[in-house]
């Protein structure tokens, strides 16, 4: 069960208090209507489901209820960090001991 | 019932309190502080069970979790079965009823052995797979019958009548194990003042040093335990969990512990108790001080009941005070039991 | 392929079992194939063995990272069923269902596949409206299923707790009578030897790092064990991994890979005889010929590569099960672990072509893939085969998800919805 800071609370809570909410940083389209089908289609279904760093977006569901984005190593679960809606990432590359 | 195979004093079973136990039927004697194999071993009860295949007799092995053959059926109420607990893990109380799980019609005389040693050699590992196919339809009957071989225990068939508890708990460290290197890590950590949790299988802490004469800054190593769980009792920030065995560490230091709050009282706890505690614990940090297993040698018809780990028979010559039967065989290579054995062999001079 | 019986195993025996043939060949992988199948699993097997098998191509290569069926195919609750919502899944899993019956014949390999019955429960009154649904639109496409009401439940398992006290009360289920389970991994086995057999070859411990494209089409693949193979067609079968296959060949899918979490108890006497499912309260169970209790849970909701999840998923589901038998409150659990299944939005599986030609992936079977292996080999088989989707697998197109016609079976999903 991972161990989630939530940077609202400022403090760790355990993973039961949160919803994963899939992946962050994804730009809704400015004109909607004048998409293609594809773009579209792009944007509500393709993912880029990474082996390794994951920008992904967790809601404080049982807490303060505010979504919040994490950097997450999806194959050791390792939390890098976690940062405000609004916010960039920190860490956008493994580190030099991890890349092999 | 005379207990046959017990040694007449020392040990850590309490001989003022007999306690009275079934297994397979038969009711026999034990004392507090035992465990079910222990009794057993003591009462001379050396066929626990039978092998999946060859339907081979197979005695006690060990002293602890990693017990193989005394795979037992606990309880004496429908509702307060449970299956597959391990005779080395069971403290004995007064009243408790055991079966074992293989053997048909029992574990002494197995019938199913017949049919094993005439069709033993047609059936290698994964035989399975390469019959049963003929006819097509016919599967299903083949199936009915493999299911009836199939699983050792058995389910309750009523709904269990227990209550059980969890907590959910942080701690600065949680030491898994209380042998001597647990225990010293605890009293460490406790001195410095961080919050510990020590967890540990058995019923009394201290685990190896439990088992055997060894001496300790120049006294004997249970006075030690006794003097590092006294102090460790001292402080509010520790907390001291016997009988707790810690199943899971899953991510970020978040593990968890069984603990077992009245399985050597009775088949059931008293109305309005908890039987069991689930501890769902967070901690900074995690110590495995879970010793290992010791391995049994490798050699021809090394599974004849009688056959032991050496580790076990030091637990049950000096802890459990059960005796070699005539036709012990020992696996000395690990752990050196030989001065055990020859203090026991002195006294039955 | 040396026959396998009941007089070969006594004849072997005469030989103390030292002269079997064995099971499959352990080939170097050659410079070029027909076909290059990535993925060594149950789908991937059976993909290589309808290729040789029914369209005569046998210059094909599985290539597979790990060991044959290490994947999904050890880790699944073993379930078969094709109860499925819409015609075009439903026509899917059914021609998968057809091809289980007289699996074990077809490969001379006992997949012991068990046509015991599969119950999905209904706790609501919207439950049983579904249920309802679902088995009329199974009627009338030809599939075995039936509405049952409280009764009726209790008659097939009547260890189950069908009071009307439950938290949450049983009020009937569907029950498709000519689903069960099988032993996955004899059926990876089962279509690995059969598919060796016939010249496919196997190539395990050999993962794959890239995918070569030249003019905007596949060439082969790139292996960090034995470099270069190169194949007129690539079939990439990897489940989870999905997503890490297509960005080497520079596309993203529409796939989120979850852990799905597994446990079992340990080996007890016969006392469940079918298959319960039950979505509302998030837990489903069975029982092994071995005699473990085998629990299957709902998907982790965050994206996971590990193999595992987190353990108040494993929680919520004995919580479920104990909720459904309390009977089974004192049996201790024995081993867990996990997989990675692609998830795709409409809990629908994609098999297809895809933006680079002579490059198709078999994927996003999610939490339903085991069932389907059979049927999904075959289908995969044909579009390989012939370089067009097979008419089965025409709706399951990865480009539904730019024109809009998803077919959403997260209904009959089941648990992990």
């Amino acid at each position: 069960m991972f161990y989630i800071y939530c940077p609202y609370c400022g403090e760790h809570r355990e993973e039961e208090e949160f919803h994963a909410k899939g992946q962050a940083h994804l730009p809704r389209p400015e004109n909607p209507d004048e998409c293609s089908d594809e773009e579209w289609g792009n944007y509500l279904y393709f993912r880029t489901n990474p082996r390794g760093l994951h920008h992904e977006i967790w809601v404080h569901a049982t807490g303060c209820r505010k979504f919040f984005n994490a950097t997450r190593d999806t194959q050791t679960y390792e939390i890098k960090e976690t940062y405000r809606m609004g916010e960039a990432p920190r860490v956008t590359q493994p580190s030099v001991t991890e890349q092999s | 019932m005379t207990q046959t195979n017990r040694l007449n004093n020392g040990g850590r079973i309490d001989r003022g309190q007999p306690l009275s136990f079934q297994f397979n039927g038969r009711t026999y004697q034990g004392y507090k502080g035992d465990t079910l194999a222990s009794a057993l071993l003591a009462n001379g009860v050396n066929v626990v069970g039978r092998s999946f295949k060859y339907s081979r007799a197979r005695g006690i092995v060990s002293a602890g979790a990693e017990e193989p053959n005394a795979v037992f059926q606990l309880g004496a109420t429908e509702a307060t079965q449970v299956p597959n607990v391990r005779a080395t893990q069971q403290e004995l109380f007064d009243g408790l009823v055991s079966q074992p799980t293989s053997g048909w019609p029992s574990v002494n005389f197995d019938f199913m052995g017949i049919f094993s040693k005439v069709f033993g050699r047609a059936l290698p590992p994964g035989f399975y797979y390469k019959t049963f196919m003929f006819p097509q339809a016919a599967w299903e009957t083949y199936e009915k019958y493999i299911r009836k071989a199939a699983g050792l225990g058995r389910s309750p068939r009523e709904k269990d009548v227990d209550i059980y508890d969890h907590v959910n708990q942080h701690t600065d460290v949680l030491i898994v194990g209380a042998g001597p290197a647990g225990l010293s890590a605890a009293l460490s950590a406790a001195r410095a003042g961080a919050r510990v949790i020590l967890a540990d299988e058995q019923s009394e802490m201290g685990g190896s040093l439990l088992n055997g004469h060894d001496v300790l800054n120049g006294q004997p190593a249970t006075e030690w335990v006794q003097s590092v769980l006294e102090e460790l009792a001292g402080y509010d920030h520790v907390q001291l969990l016997p009988r707790a065995t810690v199943n899971g560490y899953h991510d970020h230091n978040f593990l968890t512990i069984h603990e077992r709050l009245t399985d050597h009282l009775g088949d059931r706890a008293a109305p309005y108790t908890a039987r069991q505690r689930l501890h769902r614990v967070r901690a900074k940090w995690v110590i495995q001080a879970t010793r290992a297993h010791e391995r049994p040698l490798v050699y021809g018809n090394n599974e004849v009941p009688g056959r032991m780990i050496s580790s076990a028979l030091s637990t049950y010559i000096n802890r459990l005070c059960r005796g070699a039967g005539p036709s012990s065989c020992i696996d000395d290579h690990q752990r050196p039991c030989l001065p055990d054995c020859l203090r026991l062999a002195r006294r039955r001079a | 392929m040396q026959k396998y019986s009941g007089f070969g195993l006594l004849k072997h025996s005469l030989t103390y079992h030292e002269n079997w043939q064995r099971v499959w060949r352990n080939p170097k992988p050659k410079r070029k194939y027909d076909v290059i199948i990535v993925g060594g699993g149950g789908h991937g097997l059976a993909t290589a063995y309808y290729l040789a098998k029914v369209h005569n191509i046998t210059n094909v290569a599985v290539v597979e990272k790990g060991y044959l069926g290490g994947g999904n195919t050890a880790r699944n609750t073993t379930i078969v069923r094709s109860n499925y919502l819409w015609d075009e899944a439903a026509l899917l899993y059914e021609h998968a269902m057809k091809l289980w019956e007289g699996m074990s014949q077809d490969l001379n390999y006992n997949v012991m596949f068990s046509q015991r019955g599969v119950l999905n429960l209904g706790h609501t009154l919207q439950d049983m409206r579904d249920i309802q649904r679902r088995v009329n639109a199974n009627r009338l496409n030809g599939i075995d299923g039936e509405v049952l009401d409280t009764q009726g439940v209790q008659e097939i398992v009547p260890i189950m707790d069908c009071s009307a006290n439950a938290r949450y009360p049983v009020l009937g289920a569907s029950w498709q009578p000519r689903a069960g389970v099988a032993r996955h991994d004899a059926v990876a086995w089962g279509y690995a030897r059969a598919a060796d057999a016939i010249g496919v070859d196997l190539i395990q411990q050999c993962e794959v790092d890239d995918i070569l494209i030249e003019d905007g089409a596949a060439i082969g693949v790139s292996t960090k064990q034995h470099g270069n193979i190169y194949g007129s067609r690539i079939g990439c079968v990897v489940a989870g991994n999905s997503g890490v296959l297509a960005k080497m060949a520079g596309f993203e899918l529409p796939i989120e890979s979850h852990p799905l979490q597994a446990l079992v108890s340990e080996p007890i006497r016969p006392i469940l005889d079918t298959v319960v499912m039950s979505n509302h309260v998030h837990g489903y169970i069975s029982q092994s010929d071995k005699g473990d209790l085998v629990i299957g849970a709902g998907i982790d909701g965050y994206n996971g590569y590990g193999q595992r999840g987190s353990y108040p998923t494993v929680e919520h589901t004995l919580q479920a099960i104990i909720e459904m038998f309390p009977i089974f409150s004192r049996v201790r659990m024995n081993r867990q672990w996990g997989g990675i299944v692609d998830t795709c939005p409409d809990a629908c599986p994609i098999i297809s072509d895809t933006p680079v030609e002579n490059l198709f992936f078999n994927c996003g079977w999610g939490t339903g893939g085991f069932k389907a292996t059979p049927g999904s080999g075959h289908v995969f088989a044909a579009t390989l085969a012939k370089g067009v989707a097979h008419e089965l697998a025409k709706p399951f197109s990865m480009f539904r998800f730019h024109n809009g016609a998803l077919i959403d079976e997260h209904g009959a999903a089941g648990v992990a919805h």
